[in-house]
């Protein structure tokens, strides 16, 4: 039965999923088009006033996603979210993450602890006209996510509308290993440099679940990296809030 | 033009776009089906094919005494909680002038239903007895499915 409703869940979102397709295809065709234009117009005006063109210095920036770390913190939770980004080209930045989660949640029915790992490659571009020597950043980007998790229920309590004889919670210690899921984001971001060589910046997010493992008797409910599934939609939602230090070379 | 401002117009309106189709989704909470109830329904004892309504009927679930029906007229069928901590259910079911007891037993199955509803309980093997004395209301029980998994009528109840 439940095989049967997440196939009418997949034929529901399959119009949703030709969106997004066209959209992430415009995307990549109309990132290479936007660049040379704009390069074309530096270059003159470095001409004109004559100065000495320096090597552009190959920028890699370590982060620390402390939004995540503190509110984790803050729900019995532990998590912990490390990325870097290289600006690999001109304004492009190639950005590697990984994180950590070990995510509690109890509500009336389920308690149990999500445990589990994320890994995210994505690209990055940066849209910001800086002044003189200032860097900071206004970006958009793409990242596609990974997550490996296991699941530990505690105990759950019998969904039972209206009942009379109120159902007792049932101690399980039940747990559902090896689980994956993968999605895409698609983000906007802010990054300032408030002291030399640090930065800070927040970016929200648009996540679209792609596919995620099937469990006997339970289903994937946290996703590390991903937050709590919707059962009505991929979608998904996401914020952070990072500091970040800059090598450079 | 300038090409950025024309990229920055695009991000924008592709922003507007992504929330507009995620806007119109369902919130997240319970709308599968939870642990089914038993759905009785009363006919004639005089002639079973044709319904008959309980002129008042009230209705006690044992032992904590909780009313589940306080006082309903012209009653032509009711749906009951049974219990899904244990493998047994007393309900008492009273006319104004007259109690009967009856006493369910099953076997209880625990199924996952959905992230937002959890678990529910299926109940097979249902058998039900009354418990006899003078001057019983309810003449004879019928039961039409011996497992309690959907919202079809699994009793009938004569009197």
């Amino acid at each position: 039965m439940t095989k049967k409703h997440s196939y009418q869940l997949f034929k529901n979102s399959e119009i949703k999923i030709n969106i997004l397709y066209k959209i992430i295809l415009f995307l990549v065709i109309f990132l290479p088009f936007t660049y040379p234009i704009t390069a074309q117009q530096k270059t003159d005006t470095i001409v004109k006033d004559s100065i000495i063109k320096l090597r552009q210095p190959i920028k890699i920036r370590l982060g620390f996603d402390v939004g995540k770390y503190v509110w984790a913190k803050l729900n019995q939770s532990e998590s912990y979210d490390y990325y870097i980004d290289a600006n690999f080209y001109k304004l492009y930045y190639l950005i590697l993450s990984y994180g950590y989660e070990k995510h509690f949640t109890d509500n009336n029915l389920l308690n149990y602890h999500t445990i589990g790992s994320y890994y995210k490659i994505g690209m990055m571009y940066n849209l910001y006209d800086n002044w003189l020597d200032m860097d900071n950043d206004i970006d958009i980007g793409i990242n596609y996510a990974f997550a490996h998790f296991d699941y530990l229920l505690h105990s759950y309590r019998i969904n039972q509308p209206g009942a009379i004889y109120i159902p007792e919670p049932i101690q399980v210690e039940q747990s559902f290993n090896n689980n994956t899921a993968q999605w895409l984001e698609l983000y906007t971001q802010i990054q300032v440099e408030t002291l030399k060589h640090v930065y800070l910046g927040y970016n929200i997010g648009l996540k679209y679940l792609i596919n995620y493992s099937d469990i006997d008797n339970f289903t994937v409910t946290y996703i590390p990296g991903f937050f709590n599934r919707n059962t009505y939609s991929r979608f998904g939602f996401g914020m952070q809030y990072f500091i970040s230090y800059r090598l450079t070379f | 033009m300038n090409p950025k401002k024309v990229f920055r117009n695009f991000i924008i309106i592709l922003s507007l776009l992504l929330i507009g189709i995620t806007a119109c989704r369902k919130d997240d909470i319970c709308t599968d089906e939870g642990t089914p109830d038993l759905k009785i329904k009363f006919f004639d004892a005089g002639n079973h094919a044709t319904e008959k309504t309980v002129d008042t009927l009230y209705v006690i679930a044992l032992p904590k005494q909780d009313t589940l029906v306080a006082g309903q007229t012209k009653v032509s069928g009711l749906s009951i909680p049974l219990n899904v901590n244990a493998d047994l259910s007393q309900f008492i079911f009273a006319t104004k002038h007259n109690k009967d007891t009856l006493v369910f037993n099953y076997t209880r199955k625990t199924v996952f239903v959905s992230k937002s509803c959890g678990y529910k309980v299926i109940f097979h093997q249902l058998n039900v007895y009354l418990q006899h004395d003078n001057n019983n209301w309810i003449k004879q029980i019928d039961i039409i499915y011996h497992d309690v998994v959907n919202d079809s009528t699994h009793l009938k109840i004569y009197h």
